[in-house]
């Protein structure tokens, strides 16, 4: 190789762009020519400077806030054109239905009239004439024939979604299924299954994630269906993994449920059947008494015995929030408890407040209303009046464009 | 451009922001916002252009989520996102970037390769920046320009080190 070809090459060789064969050959020219390696250094030490140059910058400090408000606004902005959408589709849908009903209308009486006309000259031509009995079977038969079809079609579809046994994975200990100790690694529809004080285990569920068994824990398999898999919890705690972005899955309580909502998040329940979830991503909803709650991530909520879900509560709350949250669910603390609870509040506390709005009196509603408006303006739809009178879909919409920012 | 795969977390916000969740996105533009802003000011050179740049970035991103291919680390794929614009940016109005330093003011190394760096002609720069210093490879390099081929981008890097060394030199 010569010092010329070398010097085209050289920039290929630091980028590494070159094959062994060529690699190698500059290589071996390098280490024997003096001029060509005093260009390899120089290349060299250009590169060494560019590595002083900072890796990254930091952004300015509100691009983070000034990125969100223009995010909420295009989302605003997007929801009224869908909203002028849905509404002109909606004329249009009507328009093309009158314009439809119309041509129908006419087809039908153009119809009417040649069938009026065709009988016209069928009782001319075969008045006397029977029509023979089995025509008048045979309508009635394929009607039978389509609603067994569909029957038999539906059973065996509904045959095909049950997704028991589900698999059992044991890291250590034991487990019992049944009250009988079991090491088949799985777990079918109507058995429960109970881990000892060393158990830790595994139990996944198709297509949906998995479940991190604690010890001392009893759980029924009620339901294992594609669509509707369900779990009794009877004591002890367990988490919920999901890999699956939309789950099908319930957790069943002594009075209460959870529908998992997609997350990661653990269930408790202590020995007066006292459940308390805590949500590390993702959220859950909790029906309790034809109602539902949501806890958000990081959120805790309590249900206590004969007292339903508690206000939900972050994690991460200061001890006065959570005593004072707990005076209020509780201890009927009343005016007093909210008064603190909204001192002791943060901004990450919000859902908190708003959980609080529909368990007040209209005179807490307010200063609820504008300690929440503070941190974050109702979104379009959400009015003052509304939160005071505790309007549920007002609530949500409200609760939804909150979560999303915290 | 080194395989940098998303991290589980990644991919999971990644498939949530797609089902529309705005919450995800923001984890993710929180994640990546220090990423795009530095691309951002390396092609500016200039603060509130590049904060610009950054915020158009990460609102496009929102709704071109959909295209994102699932092979393609998010990282990667809204990086190049802010190059497009950037680059389709510069190109189009001509920029050059506000030097406020003289080179009488310069006082160390890091300083001078800047100066010169803002200083050189604009597709010499952006090839410059996207391929020595953000990592790009040359096919990359080559997909934001369309007008120029892989040659002419390999000639217009070479020139521009040489250039860039022998004034360090000096």
């Amino acid at each position: 190789m010569t010092c010329e070809e070398v010097k085209i090459s050289l920039h290929d060789f630091v980028d590494e762009q070159l094959d062994d064969f060529m690699k190698n050959d500059v290589e071996s020219h390098i280490k024997k020519c003096d001029g060509c390696f005093a260009q390899y250094r120089k290349l060299q030490s250009f590169f060494d400077i560019l590595k002083e140059l900072p890796f990254t910058f930091d952004p300015p400090q509100d691009i983070i806030d000034t990125f969100s408000s223009e995010f909420l606004e295009n989302s605003y902005r997007e929801e009224l054109q869908e909203t002028v959408n849905k509404q002109s589709s909606k004329k249009k849908i009507l328009r093309e239905q009158k314009k439809q009903e119309t041509k129908l209308k006419a087809s039908r009486s153009a119809l009417r009239k040649s069938i009026a006309s065709k009988e016209i000259l069928n009782r001319s031509l075969t008045s006397n004439i029977h029509r023979p009995f089995q025509t008048d079977l045979i309508k009635p038969l394929l009607i039978i024939l389509s609603v067994i079809i569909l029957v038999v079609g539906y059973y065996i579809y509904e045959l095909q979604k049950n997704n028991s046994p589900w698999d059992v994975q044991l890291i250590d200990g034991t487990v019992t299924i049944n009250g009988m100790a079991n090491n088949s690694g799985k777990i079918s529809q109507g058995e429960s299954l109970t881990t000892d004080s060393k158990s830790r285990i595994f139990v996944h569920i198709p297509l949906i994630g998995k479940l991190q068994i604690d010890t001392n824990t009893t759980i029924v398999l009620e339901k294992a269906k594609d669509g509707d898999n369900r779990v009794a919890l009877k004591r002890g705690s367990f988490k919920i993994i999901n890999s699956a972005l939309m789950p099908d899955f319930t957790i069943v309580l002594n009075n209460s449920f959870i529908i998992d909502r997609g997350g990661v998040f653990s269930i408790s329940a202590d020995e007066s059947d006292n459940i308390k979830v805590i949500v590390e991503f993702g959220f859950v909803e909790i029906g309790y008494k034809n109602e539902s709650y949501y806890a958000s991530e990081g959120y805790v909520c309590e249900i206590k015995n004969n007292f339903g879900p508690g206000i939900p509560y972050r994690l991460n709350a200061s001890d006065t929030l959570k005593s004072e949250i707990e005076k209020f669910n509780y201890e009927n603390g009343g005016t007093n408890s909210i008064q603190k609870i909204i001192s002791a509040a943060h901004k990450e506390d919000i859902l908190t407040l708003l959980s609080l709005i529909p368990n007040t009196e209209q005179l807490q509603r307010q200063i609820l209303f504008q300690v929440i408006a503070n941190y974050f303006p109702p979104p379009p739809g959400v009015t003052r009046m509304g939160i005071i009178k505790a309007d549920a879909e007002m609530i949500n919409k409200w609760w939804e464009e909150i979560e999303w920012q915290i | 451009m080194v395989k940098n795969e998303n991290t589980n977390y990644v991919a999971y916000l990644v498939e949530l922001a797609k089902t529309g969740r705005k919450r995800a996105y923001v984890e993710l533009v929180e994640i990546n916002v220090r990423n795009v802003f530095t691309i951002s000011y390396r092609l500016y050179s200039d603060i509130e252009f590049a904060k610009k740049n950054s915020i158009r970035t990460l609102l496009k991103g929102w709704e071109k989520l959909k295209e994102l291919d699932t092979e393609e680390p998010f990282a990667i794929w809204i990086k190049k996102l802010a190059v497009r614009y950037a680059i389709d940016e510069l190109l189009r109005s001509n920029f050059s970037v506000a030097e406020v330093r003289t080179q009488n003011k310069i006082d160390n190394n890091n300083e001078y390769l800047e100066y010169l760096i803002n200083n050189l002609p604009l597709e010499e720069r952006i090839i410059f920046i996207l391929h020595d210093l953000e990592g790009f490879s040359y096919k990359e390099v080559n997909s934001f320009f369309s007008m120029l081929v892989n040659d002419e981008i390999k000639s217009k890097l070479i020139n521009t080190r040489e250039y860039l060394m022998e004034k360090l030199e000096k």
